[in-house]
């Protein structure tokens, strides 16, 4: 689960790491009322929404007045953001975050992650923060740092003060970096964080102070049960509305940019299918994998999230039934096509338990469905609806 | 022979008196009779399925010699059934369940890693069958068939898929192993690779891979220098988009990285024949067969 930059900020804060002072608004008004109290005659004004890149994809304002804050503010405001990790249907910022200009006189990049490899968690870090770390690795591999977190869950005192050398901190500055990453590692773990990013953290050039500038964290999915604190910051509106449906039916759903809707059981298969219907010249609009024990409530929810997609031409249902069987399968389908107006051709194949049970629902069911044994002819089929019925 | 699991193996369930627990249990017994037991906290003593229940997994272990052990635990629990299984002493240690927190992981993959008794397979996976012999998971019996394919697979049902090919084409199946679509997990390709090639029963073995992680590439390292069996593979995600996880937690591309072009490339450099299609993983490994048997 990904949350906002302000969240991971609040965070950090509770766990000592030094942050920039801040506001969060959600309207004019509330932009408004935040000048009057705090007085600030210049701000910048950064969009909140789940993605990196926010600058170069014209969210994020310096404003130097009283009255270019609130244009910025009107701008961004409602503002939908496109780049290549919000996808191409954008992301729309709800919220602002308002801070005052500070003078930044050093960029750092502190990060936690799990080396899934190696199966440990790592630290990354690097004294050139401000851009992609993959950016930094590709370009100065000199310039970044891999410390494997020792399994007791914290550094020793020799593993700091290498990093604070490779970070070339002195002094109290290297006091306090020392003190940043220990609270990291502790946030990281705490909280079950699959990635907790600091990037930048600065070197304030008034007092010579660390920061954390911005900060980027996912939360691991499977943990947030012992996490009833954080399951509250997710945020509906940073995701896909099918997508969101789908989560809340524990269905695993991905938007794409085809016109062949797809539902199958089970992950492999469905990423098998989308293969197999790209490689006769179609196009998947989404995967959808209902999973090894889908109930007929799910399938008949997975199905309606898929002809809810205005650009869906065409359907295919590729089902092996193990624990699911076949039959299952069929009603949740016969279900949904009642309740619902089925607009376009579906093409479904079935296979293993209770095949013949299930295809029997079908065929009396008297909905228009095509059944298909072999999958490579399901497939072919599919394309061939899609393609006419977008003619 | 086979690997892992064969008519001698005794199996004991973890979390045997919850649904899936018991429904799988019962299925696994109807397919061959290698259970002896059961394992669910303050239910010891009872009896289910006509299988004794115990407390702890040592109490199981030493009541019924069991060696094997196949998880159904809640995911906030499994972890530590793991663990306790590991503890005992059991050598095999099958975790079907789903979502385990890559935290609890952690921890699993070090204790596993340095056991002197025990593997895992899985977690996040359908488990092992020895057609004939030994169902311990929760893949549809009836599509398997004794023969002389190895399969092992990072799916669930695309692994059922390929299953179901071998059997129609007659070729039939040693043992299938699924290790499971989580980037943590107890068994890799290259693990199960090993006994497929020490196996006289396996005659070619078909990989089923999929995007994410660079297990099929140290798999296909691993076959260009140690396999001397013919192999196919098939690999799922071709046509998936970067940066998005497709179902299983460890099916992603990222940074340029996993992606099934490079997978495939490598596979074919080892010498595998690639199935373009899920369609034909079967006739792939039917077609390397019939080369080394001209």
């Amino acid at each position: 689960m990904n949350i906002h930059e302000f969240q991971a900020k609040r965070m950090l804060e509770k766990y000592g790491i030094p942050v920039p002072e801040f506001a969060i608004v959600s309207s004019m008004k509330g932009l408004e009322e935040l000048l009057e109290t705090r007085g600030w005659q210049s701000a910048v004004l950064k969009v909140q929404i789940h993605a990196g890149g926010r600058g170069k994809a014209g969210g994020v304002i310096f404003a130097k007045n009283r009255q270019e804050i609130l244009e910025a503010g009107r701008e961004l405001l409602g503002k939908k953001i496109i780049n290549e990790q919000t996808g191409p249907e954008g992301l729309i910022a709800h919220q602002l975050m308002v801070s005052p200009p500070i003078q930044i006189m050093r960029e750092f990049y502190l990060g936690m992650t799990i080396d899934r490899e190696r199966s440990e968690r790592v630290l990354l870090v690097s004294p050139v923060g401000g851009m992609d770390i993959e950016q930094i690795a590709h370009q100065q591999p000199d310039k970044v740092l891999f410390l494997p977190l020792p399994q007791e869950g914290f550094f020793r005192s020799y593993h700091l003060i290498r990093l604070a050398k490779f970070m070339e901190w002195k002094g109290k500055v290297a006091e306090q970096g020392v003190n940043i990453v220990n609270a990291l590692v502790k946030a990281f773990i705490d909280t079950d964080a699959s990635l907790l990013e600091i990037n930048p953290l600065v070197e304030t050039t008034d007092d010579e102070q660390l920061s954390a500038l911005d900060v980027k964290m996912v939360i691991d999915d499977n943990a947030l049960f012992r996490h009833p604190e954080l399951k509250s910051l997710f945020d509906p509106s940073q995701v896909n509305l099918q997508e969101a449906r789908a989560q809340e039916h524990d269905l695993a759903y991905v938007a794409l940019n085809g016109d062949i809707g797809c539902m199958v059981n089970g992950a492999g298969l469905a990423m098998a299918t989308m293969d197999l219907i790209h490689h006769f010249g179609g196009h998947p609009a989404n995967f959808l994998d209902v999973g090894g024990g889908a109930t007929k409530e799910k399938i008949a929810e997975g199905f309606k999230i898929i002809l809810s997609d205005p650009e869906v031409k065409a359907v295919l249902v590729n089902i092996f039934g193990g624990i699911m069987n076949c039959r299952t399968l069929a009603s949740g389908i016969v279900d949904a096509a009642k309740s619902f107006k089925v607009h376009v051709p579906v093409v479904i194949r079935l296979e293993g338990t209770d095949v013949e049970q299930g295809k029997e629902l079908l065929k009396d069911s008297g909905l228009n469905l095509i059944s298909v044994d072999d999958l490579t002819e399901a497939a072919k089929q599919v394309v061939s609806m899609a393609q006419k019925s977008g003619a | 022979m086979s690997i892992l699991v064969n008519r001698h193996t005794r199996v004991i369930t973890q979390g045997i008196t919850g649904k899936a627990g018991r429904f799988h249990t019962e299925q696994g017994m109807l397919y061959a009779p290698t259970y002896v037991g059961g394992v669910t906290p303050g239910k010891g003593g009872g009896e289910i399925l006509g299988l004794p229940i115990f407390d702890t997994v040592l109490e199981a272990k030493e009541a019924t010699q069991c060696n094997a052990s196949l998880i159904f635990v809640p995911a906030p629990f499994a972890a530590d059934a793991i663990l306790e299984a590991e503890e005992a002493g059991v050598e095999l240690i099958v975790c079907i369940t789903e979502g385990i927190p890559v935290h609890d992981m952690l921890k699993v993959r070090q204790v596993l890693r340095a056991s002197r008794t025990s593997r895992l397979v899985g977690p996040n996976c359908p488990g092992v069958i020895t057609p004939e012999e030994c169902k311990m998971g929760i893949m549809p019996g009836y599509i398997h068939r004794k023969g002389e394919v190895g399969i092992v697979s990072r799916s669930g049902t695309l692994t059922y898929e390929a299953v179901w090919q071998t059997t129609l084409l007659e070729l039939g199946q040693s043992t299938c192993v699924g290790i499971g679509g989580d980037p943590l997990n107890g068994t890799s390709f290259i693990d199960v690779l090993t006994l497929f090639e020490k196996d006289d029963e396996t005659k070619a073995i078909l990989l089923i891979g999929e995007i994410g992680g660079n297990a099929e590439e140290e798999a296909a390292d691993w076959i260009r220098h140690h396999c001397t069996k013919p192999v196919a593979a098939f690999i799922a995600g071709q046509t998936a988009p970067a940066g998005r996880r497709m179902g299983h937690a460890g099916a992603i591309i990222s940074g340029g990285h996993g992606t099934a072009a490079s997978k495939i490339a490598a596979l074919k450099a080892a010498g595998v024949k690639v199935a373009n299609t899920p369609a034909e993983m079967g006739l792939a490994v039917q077609q390397v067969l019939q080369q080394k048997k001209l």
